[in-house]
């Protein structure tokens, strides 16, 4: 006489109960939209701050700056100057042509409009062997004397963008611990409010001798649905929104640092979406796990009218 | 079928519900349990059906020892009964149909089990026509018997009724206490809590009258339970057991209806 009727009747039921209790049960999956998207582009910032610092790094380089009306004589001598400091590599040297060249190959030709290809300064790129001793090159570099206009370097931008990401993960994981506690409580929550009103239910099931799983499963269903609707529907904002501040933020990032873009969202899909499907399934479930256990415990016959003696 | 022997059961606020209380009631047996408020029937049936573990004594329900009962194994022990409360605890959401398969579903029955089941149970209980209907529609007696039919469904050996009758008028009473009876002549053990003096006056059945937590008097009124056709029980009562009293009687039935009168 057994079979799996009985799950699907308690999983149709499961998903009554969300109808039932709209109200609550768009309250929780509001509030596990917000904390999932947070959790997103959170995730989405720290990749991108990752990638730039990547390319930062990959371009330890130094730009030294040459001053205006420096003669050819003048500038040979100061790369010879440049190559004699113990921690140089290499010294390319840059013509303004050549600078002009470099930022007209990242940027729109319309922004360059009306500028002369002279008006960039010319420069050396200058490769240091070791970077432990990068500050004290630099200061080196600084004091070559009046033909060096200005020392230019990445590290102080790089160690900024470290910085950044690491408050950016602490703050974005407090934020969103605190996001998941409200979660489950909000959703454990909806659920409680299910089961008070379906106290009839359960007492009839246990004093007919449902097994606490079956009691348990529609509830389950109903935690565990609307942890799949919210990990869904924040993925899919998360998607939209990230296309819409790649739009927006490509001129600037690009500008920051040339040819830099942001991360295809597609690329990082497959660890986002099971990391949403994991969070609503365990904020969902655990959230129903944590209100029923309360309720399986009350006797058939509590609220009866023989309750004296 | 029920065996109580010695059974205390004090709450851990001090309150003595039931003390040494010991009963037999056999299966296919009819038993009336009657008592004053706080006289311990609540914790009778609490005991009965495992809400409550005695603090003395021991229990046994059919197969069950309920002092070795483990936690997965109680809702197996509940299979074997079906309880039926005065206040009917019918599903509103649910139609009189819905309400008795409820009670299979939930066990994980085929639906084809319940089919052919819930249209037997309420051909039984005579509601075949209105098992459309919601439970609002029906009079008392009719939602009790849809209770009834609910706590059938999954073929208990044994009815525990919950003062059945409360919320219903004496006509249909005395009607759903019939159904009880058909269903203990097929060999359903029937516990019923009640207050109503009258139709356990009108049933000559065994009657066990509780009292300050006590069994104040067991038995039958003029007669005990009539033998039945059936296979005999495995531990039969005495046939015609006479009241037992806790004081020396002067008639059995003068005791009883002394005692009846202040419960």
């Amino acid at each position: 006489m057994r079979g799996n009727g009985g799950r699907v009747f308690l999983t149709r039921m499961g998903l009554h109960n969300i109808r039932v209790n709209k109200t609550m049960s768009i309250a929780s999956v509001l509030v596990l939209i917000s904390c999932l998207m947070l959790m997103g582009l959170v995730f989405m910032a720290a990749i991108n701050l990752n990638e730039m610092l990547a390319q930062f790094s990959s371009r330890n380089v130094i730009m030294v700056y040459l001053s205006d009306g420096v003669t050819e004589p003048e500038r040979e001598s100061l790369e010879r100057q440049i190559m004699r400091l113990e921690n140089v590599q290499g010294c390319i040297y840059i013509s303004s042509e050549e600078a002009y060249e470099k930022i007209a190959a990242g940027q729109d030709f319309s922004v360059l409009d009306g500028i002369q290809k002279d008006f960039m300064p010319e420069s050396f790129e200058v490769t240091p062997l070791s970077m432990a001793e990068f500050d004290e090159t630099v200061a080196q570099l600084e004091g070559l004397g009046s033909t060096v206009q200005r020392v230019r370097h990445f590290q102080g931008v790089a160690r900024q963008l470290s910085a950044l990401e690491r408050a950016l993960t602490i703050v974005g994981a407090a934020v969103i611990g605190v996001l998941l506690v409200v979660s489950v409580f909000i959703i454990s929550g909806t659920v409680r409010a299910t089961m008070y009103s379906r106290q009839q239910e359960i007492k009839v099931m246990k004093s007919v001798g449902a097994a606490p799983s079956f009691i348990r499963w529609p509830f389950l269903v109903e935690g565990v649905a609307l942890g799949v609707v919210g990990s869904l529907a924040a993925m899919g904002l998360v998607f939209v929104l990230y296309l819409a501040l790649a739009q927006a933020l490509e001129p600037l990032l690009s500008s920051l640092l040339t040819g830099f873009t942001l991360v295809p969202f597609g690329q990082y899909l497959k660890y986002l979406l099971p990391g949403f499907l994991g969070v609503g399934l365990l904020t969902g479930g655990g959230g129903s796990m944590f209100s029923i256990t309360r309720y399986l415990k009350e006797k058939v016959y509590e609220n009866s009218e023989l309750e004296a003696a | 079928m029920i065996d109580f022997r010695d059974v205390t059961k004090e709450y851990p606020n001090g309150t003595v519900a039931l003390r040494r209380v010991s009963l037999h009631i056999a299966p296919r047996e009819f038993v009336f349990v009657v008592g004053a408020s706080g006289a311990g029937k609540s914790t009778f049936l609490k005991l009965l059906l495992h809400e409550e573990i005695p603090t003395g004594g021991t229990i046994r329900v059919g197969r069950f020892e309920l002092s070795s009962l483990k936690p997965r194994q109680i809702p197996l022990f509940r299979r074997q009964m079906g309880v039926v409360f005065q206040d009917f605890r019918l599903i509103s959401s649910m139609d009189v149909y819905d309400n008795i398969a409820f009670a299979m579903r939930v066990v994980g029955a085929k639906e084809k089990a319940i089919r052919e089941r819930v249209a037997y149970l309420l051909q039984l209980v005579g509601l075949s026509q209105k098992a459309q209907s919601n439970p609002s529609e029906l009079s008392g007696g009719e939602q009790q018997r849809v209770a009834i039919a609910r706590a059938l469904a999954n073929k208990p050996d044994l009815i525990i009724a919950d003062e059945p009758t409360g919320n219903i008028d004496p006509r249909m009473s005395q009607e759903l206490v019939e159904l009880f009876m058909r269903l203990n002549e097929v060999g359903t053990t029937v516990v019923m809590v009640t207050h109503a003096h009258d139709l356990v006056r009108h049933y000559n059945k065994r009657v066990i009258i509780l009292e300050n937590g006590a069994v104040a008097a067991d038995g039958g009124l003029k007669q005990a339970p009539p033998a039945r056709p059936q296979a005999p029980p495995p531990t039969p009562r005495p046939p015609a057991q006479p009241l037992r009293v806790n004081t020396p009687p002067a008639t059995p039935e003068d005791t009883f209806l002394q005692i009846w009168d202040n419960a």
